[in-house]
């Protein structure tokens, strides 16, 4: 009788503890996000390109209201260099356990592109980044080549979640998204309270760009 | 004569004891060895802590505190049932060694130097994995055939975790089914050759988590059916190709529950037709 009730116990906290952020929650927390962000007129390049580009986002998703515009569109990343290429080509861009820093971005930029030998090399490397980010939770992305400070790691670690997200949409792979959604559950737990508008800004983005793939992906 | 060895997750793991009795009723096959994994281990603690989450504390409910009685309030075809049939007498494997007179050694760690001493002295043919944690080189190498295990997903398509769950999610329940595969393991997740596989139809409003108590009874049959498949030598391990698949992990549950709407989704629809 008492290893039933404790039985039943411990399976109401996994419940409870397994439990996840409802969509509606997700939505009104970037929503709120979003309204508290106060983008300064002199704000650098980045930031104001971050913020057009959550405002894009959530015009996809059908959340600006009436009287919210999107002002500009985001310009697009730029094309990652021949070196890069190089790398990604002979596999080092995710080399023992070692990311190679904004190679997110780049790779977000080549998810459109035609040639083969870069495709295979993304498939790859994408395989080898979920593995990675699978197998060690929360201690994943830990290193980065060059080394990066604490407020860059977290930069890459959401331009990693956006890709996920984006790699999800593109190839219709449910495991990438999968991936996301957990990706940015771990990392909200450990990331500090106080962070600057651009961390927040990726932020709301990786999870908007979350959001639009479970909108596609699991309807 | 085949011989054949048994490693199991806990000592009162349901589904090794009913392989573990099948294989002792066998003709032609000697169960020659149990390394049972013990419970009691910081190690097995973290490591299953961090793959699972939360949802541990409701395995160790299941399976700790209530062993077999988790069964008493599922309806349909699951172990329990299956060793109801099968006039399964010990709820212990170290009762079923001591018993039949097999070796058994519980240890914390099945690939510590014990373990490789043990089954090494026991001379598998085969050793039949019923689970434990990821089984490394030294102890892959000792059987002369190899270490089955049975995975609750169809290879070579569905490698890794929670597999019945993205079968559903990924829509292909219909097409390539939901079943159990026997391979050989190597280095590998799920990327050992395949030796048998079996398929199982989804009933009309029968949940994924009742999917799998009927995949672990098909799991009991196909390793026991393997076994002596290897002794008659009518079984050829077939490899797989990496890309013939995919590995999946561990299902967000927002996942999950997307992957239950679509197994209604697809049973139900393949039912009115």
């Amino acid at each position: 009788m008492i290893r039933k009730v404790l039985a039943r116990l411990l399976e109401s906290c996994a419940k409870r503890l397994e439990g996840f952020t409802p969509p509606e929650e997700i939505k009104a927390m970037i929503l709120k996000g979003v309204s508290e962000l106060r983008i300064p007129d002199n704000a650098d390049a980045k930031l104001q390109n971050e913020m057009d580009n959550l405002k894009t986002l959530l015009q996809q998703l059908g959340w600006l209201k009436e009287d919210q515009t999107v002002l500009a569109e985001a310009l697009p990343l730029p094309k990652p260099d021949e070196n890069w290429r190089a790398l990604l080509v002979q596999g080092r861009i995710f080399d023992k356990q070692s990311w190679q820093a904004g190679s997110a971005d780049n790779l977000i930029c080549l998810l459109e592109e035609s040639d083969p030998l870069v495709q295979q090399a993304i498939h790859r490397t994408m395989e080898a980044l979920l593995r990675h980010v699978e197998v060690k939770r929360q201690k994943s992305l830990q290193k980065f080549q060059p080394p990066l400070t604490r407020p860059q790691q977290r930069l890459e670690r959401y331009a990693i979640s956006i890709l996920f997200s984006r790699y999800a949409r593109q190839k219709g792979d449910l495991r990438f998204l999968n991936t996301a959604l957990k990706m940015n559950e771990w990392f909200a737990k450990q990331d500090p309270r106080k962070t600057s508008m651009l961390e927040k800004a990726c932020r709301l983005r990786a999870l908007a760009e979350q959001e639009l793939s479970a909108r596609e992906l699991l309807a | 004569m085949m011989r054949a060895a048994l490693i199991a997750p806990i000592d009162n793991s349901l589904y090794a004891r009913l392989v573990a009795s099948e294989l002792q009723q066998q003709e032609g096959v000697q169960l020659c060895g149990m390394l049972v994994r013990s419970p009691w281990s910081w190690k097995r603690l973290r490591g299953e802590l961090g793959r699972d989450g939360a949802r541990l504390l409701a395995k160790i409910g299941q399976k700790f505190l209530l062993g077999d009685e988790r069964f008493a309030e599922q309806a349909g075809e699951n172990l329990m049932n299956l060793a109801r049939q099968r006039g399964l007498q010990t709820d212990s494997l170290r009762r079923m060694a001591r018993a039949h007179d097999i070796p058994y050694l519980q240890v914390k760690d099945i690939n510590d130097a014990a373990s490789q001493r043990f089954l090494a002295g026991c001379a598998p043919q085969v050793i039949a994995f019923t689970g434990g944690g990821l089984v490394r080189k030294p102890i892959l190498s000792i059987p002369e055939i190899g270490v089955l295990n049975c995975h609750t997903g169809m290879l070579p398509r569905y490698r890794g975790m929670d597999v019945v769950e993205w079968t559903a999610a990924e829509g292909q329940i219909g097409s390539i089914g939901m079943g159990a595969s026997l391979h050989l393991m190597d280095a590998g997740v799920d990327s050992g050759a395949i030796l048998l596989k079996r398929s199982l139809t989804p009933q009309k409003g029968e949940s994924l988590q009742q999917v799998r108590a009927r995949l672990e009874v098909l799991m009991v049959n196909l390793m026991v059916e393997g076994v002596c498949a290897l002794r008659d030598g009518s079984v050829q391990p077939q490899a797989q190709e990496a890309k013939d698949g995919r590995q999946y992990y561990v299902m967000h549950p927002r996942v999950r529950e997307f992957a239950e709407r679509m197994r209604a989704r697809q049973v139900d629809r393949s039912w009115q037709i």
